[in-house]
């Protein structure tokens, strides 16, 4: 089974983030590890949960990762259409880090609208680079299968696996029962040709007694 | 020469001004803007539009006066940029404007052909000039405000009248082509008028530029460069008239000398020369053309073009020459002495006053005959010696040259942490508290000037927003009050408000007036406290309620203050830098006795600016150190009363023309705070500035290598244990900070040893090592170093870790070398003030032993007092004596040092079975020459252990210095020795000197009445005594002390105490106590 979206988010809550708490906080320890301390004005990295509830309740200003900008994303972009394989992502949850900024802080995240539109299309041509792959996949003759994948983010593993194993399953029964036709078939065949080629044979070595 | 050249405005006619003091460039183009420049490479001029494409432009007042093509002159007030008024307006654009020499009278020409006259004040209606058939080019007043020139398309010049503006004075027709228009003329025809006297007049005529005499209007000179192609079209004087340039249409700019009129320069640029002006304090002409830029050529004085000089020495040759041999020396010396000018004449008039004619004497009557009327009524040979007088002066610049500046302009007051004033939205300030916003509207209608103070807590305090009534360009904020501070304007005097929110009463505010001139220029606050910095050097002090508290006067301008708690930071002016830098000078002041008075802690000390940099920000770090931050971007902290580099913020930059905005310093978390902006100095207020956490970076060398960086890791986390040492004096909570530095030095230190060891680096390892703060550590060193086969450098480390035991007091007095700067002085204060009267007290409380060695002198200087000197021994021997406790003396000296002494030895037999064991554990993993490197350890382990058994052991004692690692050890047995004689013998001798000196108290507390412990005379004193005697008993090289007077031992007396401790505080290690140890040290140090 693969993790729905939901649960992605719930693990791309735990990616560090930067804030501006307007509060003073002692240090937390968490099992995960040290939170804080946090001081007003100060920025401080708390995982994107905290953050998240935090600017909820107005305590705090998210500042949005570096990547999240309109240069970076276009040039992301600008790699990912020009390069054949799969270019590195700036972070794993990228889209799940994007929708919870763009809920919790649409104003802190400068042209909020052109990145959204930015990240959309970097994911539309990643998913569309990887349909295509796993089209190109699926049509290899030979059965031995393989094929090395980089960077995929965990989304997109999420997203095409259910399908991606489904079809290899289906395609592979498909071969079994495809292959298991033939061999009943060559079976048969194979069954008839050695009667022949056996009394054949036994014709020859006859022939060959007699000389 | 260089010449330089970078956009300014967009295309168009371009003009160019200086301010009446020469320090700002003033341009106006036809993008409509006015731009003022601190100086050529000014990157963020202040730029204000007119309401048009400007023509000309002219200063005068504090008002930039621009000519527009909307038909109109308008005034703009300096530097802000604030529409006052339309001068003038005419039907037409107005082309020109210029305004006399001493800057009353505005005159501008204009498209509808006419010229207009004004007053700047406009006590009199505007004159107006029918002055020329075709839209006027340009205009400029006489300096003597007698004559007014202009020129016009209709390619007249003309000279009117200054009194009676509609006379024509003269009149020159043709002289260059005409044209219907000055978009479409061939050349602006901008002329000038020499600034001595107004003695000759410029005029640029096609492609030359001819000087007329005054009055006459005769052709004194005519210039021309040969690079020239087209048309002369701007001309202008220097500031002190030396020179003279003129401007191309085809770009060419060339300069001559006013006098010789030799060539000095010419270059040839791409576009027309449009605005000309010569920078009055450095040697520079700039120049602005019809694409929008500004040219600078720089030393136009130095390169000279070779064939103008020729050229013009073969004229003054042809001169002479026509002088002697005409002899019509009437005349050539009329011409002379026109052409010097002024300068040369009024000399030889000077000269021949006084009687010489030349350099020679020959009688007043004699001279002035000379002078007066020529040589027809004198020989020939006194006519030649004059001539060849004045010729020579002529052929050598007459009078001084602008030359190279070494002086630096002394840079402006600012407010740390605040963006420039000229900005519609602004930082007042941004500090650790919170923000404070200014936000001003052009719109006179509507005017909504604001002011924004958000609080980073925002539990602390709500935001507040005001009306900026009285336009505040100053603002500070501390948890306690909001100050806000103007400057002054025509009707108000600069004030002071302070929003004390933190007042328990209604009223919450309060405003205080300046006195009449003086202005308020940086605003520093501190727990209770506010002051303010003026432009009379003055610093004035007022309570958070607005107590005027007093008020100190600095020695120069202050630049910029800043406080934290009670310190004071405060950088001034100490004079004017040279060749590029800044003299800038700083003082770190305390507020003591209820923030009423202020005491220097470091004053008149120089600030160590990078070269050619200026201040550009000052502040505390979060842990109350002096830091500041330069335009170089390097940021520095005081270390002592030194600085040193904190963080090179460049190395942080990627855009050459990136900066960053510092916020704040945290000492303990080793970062910078500051805005990254890019492109600008300053952050924009919105989108809202990000902070950027920059580490901390000491520039060592060569910062690529491993070593190095280490090294880098290692002095920050050393820098990071004194500041926590220093906050834990405080009572901050530091523990964690300071042991994560801790174990990091460690860490580092071991990684460098290591390295070095691999790199047979022995010597440079065993420095490491002695590095190391812990005994420990050292001994992993070892072990490490023996695994490698090192047998010199183990023996080496071997060495280092004895001596570093025996050091250990030493190390303990050197932690109070780094002592806070703050405490040092203090302390020196409080002698001082209180050495008469609390001089036991304070020796009680550790005074004389914790001090730093540095404060031993003013004790000393005390005890000079011939007066005082004997009496104050006496009572301070007795006040000390009953303050040691003598009881617990009395008690302990005999009794434990026995008890001491065989406790010794059982903790050293445990030790060292511990150690055996040890070694032993490490025999199995070690081969043969590694456990000689155990056994040595345990050769280094036993003799100091011994040593540090030793209860006499004193660090005033000379010979302890001297004793080298060899021969240590022997002493150190010996001393053991003693050790114990001393402690057998110690309860005798004791019992004796008792008596004998119980008789002595006597006799002393008979006479001296004073002494506070005259009701028990007998206890302290044989107690004080015995403890001396003991002193002498068990250390050898003191008997011959033990007659020393009473104040010898007093200053002993307080180590004798910390000795015991530390004596004890071993035995506390030795039995591997390591709570205890810290416990104990801490307790030392109390006392």
């Amino acid at each position: 089974m693969s993790l729905s979206p939901k649960e992605l988010e719930y693990l791309a809550e735990c990616e560090p983030v930067q804030i501006v708490s307007n509060f003073h906080m002692k240090k937390m320890s968490l099992i995960s590890g040290d939170i804080g301390p946090l001081r007003p004005g100060i920025p401080c990295q708390v995982p994107l949960w905290m953050a998240v509830n935090l600017s909820r309740s107005a305590k705090c200003k998210i500042i949005p990762p570096d990547w999240m900008n309109v240069d970076v994303l276009q040039r992301i972009k600008h790699e990912e259409k020009n390069s054949p394989l799969f270019t590195h992502m700036p972070a794993e949850h990228y889209m799940a880090i994007g929708k919870l900024l763009f809920q919790a802080c649409p104003g802190e995240i400068k042209d909020c609208d052109e990145v959204k539109t930015l990240m959309k299309d970097i994911w539309d041509t990643r998913y569309a680079k990887l349909r295509r792959s796993v089209k190109l996949f699926l049509s290899q003759e030979e059965l031995p299968l393989f094929a090395q994948v980089d960077h995929l983010t965990m989304m997109e593993m999420c997203q095409i696996r259910p399908f991606l194993t489904h079809s290899l399953e289906q395609i592979y029964r498909l071969k079994k029962t495809a292959s298991l036709a033939q061999a009943a078939n060559e079976e048969s065949q194979n069954m008839s040709t050695t009667m022949s080629s056996s009394i054949g044979h036994s014709q020859s070595q006859q022939s060959q007694s007699q000389r | 020469m260089k010449k330089e050249s970078r956009f300014a405005h967009c295309e168009g006619i371009t003009d160019i001004t200086f301010t009446a003091n020469g320090e700002k460039i003033i341009t106006a183009g036809g993008d409509g803007d006015i731009r003022v420049w601190n100086n050529f490479e000014d990157d963020d001029p202040i730029s204000f539009s007119a309401n048009d494409s400007c023509l000309g432009v002219v200063f005068a007042q504090d008002q930039v006066i621009v000519g527009t093509e909307s038909n109109s002159v308008e005034a703009y007030e300096f530097p802000k940029g604030k529409f006052i008024e339309n001068k003038l307006k005419f039907t037409g654009a107005a082309n020109h404007v210029d305004i006399s020499k001493d800057g009353k009278v505005l005159v501008a020409g204009s498209a509808d052909t006419t010229l207009q006259i004004v007053a700047m004040d406009k006590s009199t209606p505007p004159v107006k000039v029918d002055a020329h058939s075709a839209p006027v080019l340009s205009v400029a007043v006489d300096p003597l405000k007698e004559f007014i020139v202009s020129s016009g398309c209709d390619g007249h010049v003309c000279i009117w009248s200054f009194d009676n503006p509609n006379q024509l004075v003269k009149k020159w027709t043709q002289v260059f082509p005409t044209s219907n228009d000055i978009t479409t003329s061939p050349t602006l025809c901008r002329m000038a008028w020499h600034p001595l006297l107004g003695k000759q007049l410029a005029v640029p005529e096609k492609d030359k530029i001819k000087l007329y005499r005054r009055e006459t209007w005769e052709e004194a000179q005519s210039l021309s460069s040969s690079k020239l192609t087209k048309f002369f079209s701007v001309v202008c004087f220097s500031n002190c008239g030396s020179y003279v340039g003129g401007g191309g249409t085809d770009g060419t700019v060339a300069v001559w000398d006013a006098f010789t009129y030799t060539l000095k320069a010419h270059i040839k640029e791409m576009n027309h020369i449009t605005g000309m002006a010569f920078a009055p304090i450095t040697n520079q002409l700039l120049c602005t053309d019809s694409n929008g830029r500004l040219l600078i050529i720089k030393e136009y004085t130095e390169a000279g073009a070779d064939e103008g000089e020729s050229q013009t020495q073969a004229e003054v040759d042809n001169s002479n020459d026509r002088n002697t041999e005409d002899n019509v020396f009437a005349d050539g010396m009329d011409d002379l002495f026109d052409d010097d000018g002024e300068n040369a004449f009024s000399i030889s008039k000077i000269k021949a006053d006084v009687g010489f004619v030349g350099d020679e004497y020959v009688g007043p009557s004699k001279a002035k005959k000379v002078l007066n009327n020529g040589p027809d009524a004198d020989d020939n040979d006194d006519a030649r010696s004059v001539s060849s007088m004045a010729s020579s002066k002529l052929s050598r610049p007459a009078a001084p040259v602008p030359t190279f500046n070494p002086f630096t302009l002394p840079q402006k007051p600012f407010q740390p942490s605040s963006t420039p004033e000229h900005l519609d939205h602004r930082f007042m300030v941004w500090n650790n508290v919170g923000i404070i916003r200014s936000y001003s509207t052009e719109d006179e209608e509507f005017n909504e000037d604001a002011i924004d103070i958000e609080f980073h807590d925002a539990t602390f305090h709500h935001a507040i927003h005001l009306r900026n009534q009285f336009d505040y360009t100053l603002g500070n904020m501390s948890t306690e009050v909001v100050a806000l501070g103007c400057s002054k304007t025509t009707e108000n005097n600069s004030k002071l408000l302070c929003l004390n929110f933190s007042s328990w009463d209604s009223s919450k505010e309060w405003l205080i007036d300046f006195p009449h001139g003086e202005e308020v220029t940086g605003i520093a606050l501190g727990t209770g406290w506010v002051a303010a910095a003026t432009t009379e050097n003055r610093l004035r002090l007022f309570s958070v309620s607005g107590i005027q508290k007093f008020v100190y006067d600095f020695a120069g301008t202050i630049i910029a203050i800043t406080g934290y708690e009670n310190l004071l930071f405060v950088t001034y002016h100490n004079g004017v830098g040279i060749d590029g830098n800044q003299n800038i000078f700083y003082a770190v002041l305390k507020l003591t006795g209820n923030c009423s008075k202020l005491t220097t802690l470091i004053t008149d000390a120089a600030l160590p600016l990078t070269r050619h940099s200026t201040l550009s920000w000052i502040g505390f770090s979060d842990e109350g150190t002096p830091v500041f931050s330069d335009s170089k971007e390097v940021l520095k902290i005081l270390n002592g009363r030194l600085w040193s580099p904190f963080c090179s913020m460049k190395d942080h930059l990627t855009g050459a023309s990136d900066h960053f905005w510092v916020v704040g310093v945290s000492e303990t978390s080793l970062h910078v705070r500051a805005v990254k902006c890019k492109g600008a100095k300053y952050p924009p207020t919105l989108p809202r500035p990000i902070i950027m956490m920059l580490e901390s970076k000491i520039p060592l060398c060569e910062m690529d290598t491993e070593k190095s960086q280490l090294e880098d890791v290692m002095l920050q986390n050393l820098l990071l244990i004194s500041t926590t040492k220093r906050m834990e004096r405080k009572g901050f909570d530091v523990e964690e900070s300071r042991d994560e530095a801790d174990g990091k030095t460690k860490e580092t230190l071991f990684k460098l040893f290591a390295m070095s060891c691999t790199h047979n680096r022995d010597l440079r390892a065993s420095e490491y090592v002695a590095m190391m703060p812990a005994a420990h550590a050292m001994q992993l060193a070892m072990k490490y170093s023996s695994k490698l086969h090192r047998v010199a450098l183990t023996d080496r480390l071997q060495v280092i870790g004895r001596r570093k035991l025996n050091n250990e007091e030493d190390e303990n007095n050197d932690e109070f070398d780094d002592f806070e700067f703050t405490q040092v002085v203090t302390h020196t204060e409080h002698r001082h003030l209180h050495s008469d009267t609390e001089f036991g007290s304070s020796s009680t409380n550790g005074g004389i032993a914790s001090l730093p060695k540095s404060i031993q002198p003013d004790v000393i200087v005390l005890q000079d007092n011939p007066l005082m000197k004997k009496q104050k021994e006496e009572i301070r021997s007795l006040i000390n004596s009953s303050f040691r406790n003598p009881f617990r003396k009395e008690k302990d000296s005999p009794g434990t040092s026995l008890t001491r002494t065989s406790s010794f030895t059982a903790s050293l037999n445990k030790s060292n079975s511990l150690v055996d064991e040890d070694s032993q554990a490490g025999v199995e993993i070690l081969n043969t020459s590694a456990s000689k490197g155990m056994s040595k350890i345990d050769v280094w382990r036993k003799p100091t252990e011994k040593q540090a058994t030793l209860p006499e052991f004193n660090p005033k004692d000379p010979n302890r210095k001297s004793l080298t690692s060899g021969n240590k050890k022997k002493n150190v047995f010996e001393k053991k020795n003693n050790a114990k004689d001393g402690g057998k013998e110690a309860p005798k001798k004791q019992r004796t000197v008792f008596d004998m000196l119980g008789k002595k108290s006597n006799i002393v507390s008979k006479n001296e009445t004073r002494s506070p412990i005259n009701s028990n005379p007998a206890s302290p004193m044989p107690a004080s005594d015995s403890l001396s005697t003991t002193e002498d008993s068990v250390n050898l090289s003191k008997v011959n002390h033990a007659d020393k007077d009473d104040k010898e031992q007093d200053s002993e007396r307080p180590f004798k105490i910390i000795t015991d401790k530390k004596r004890k505080r071993q035995e506390d290690v030795i039995n591997g106590d390591a709570d205890k140890k810290s416990r104990i040290s801490d307790d030392s140090q109390d006392e």
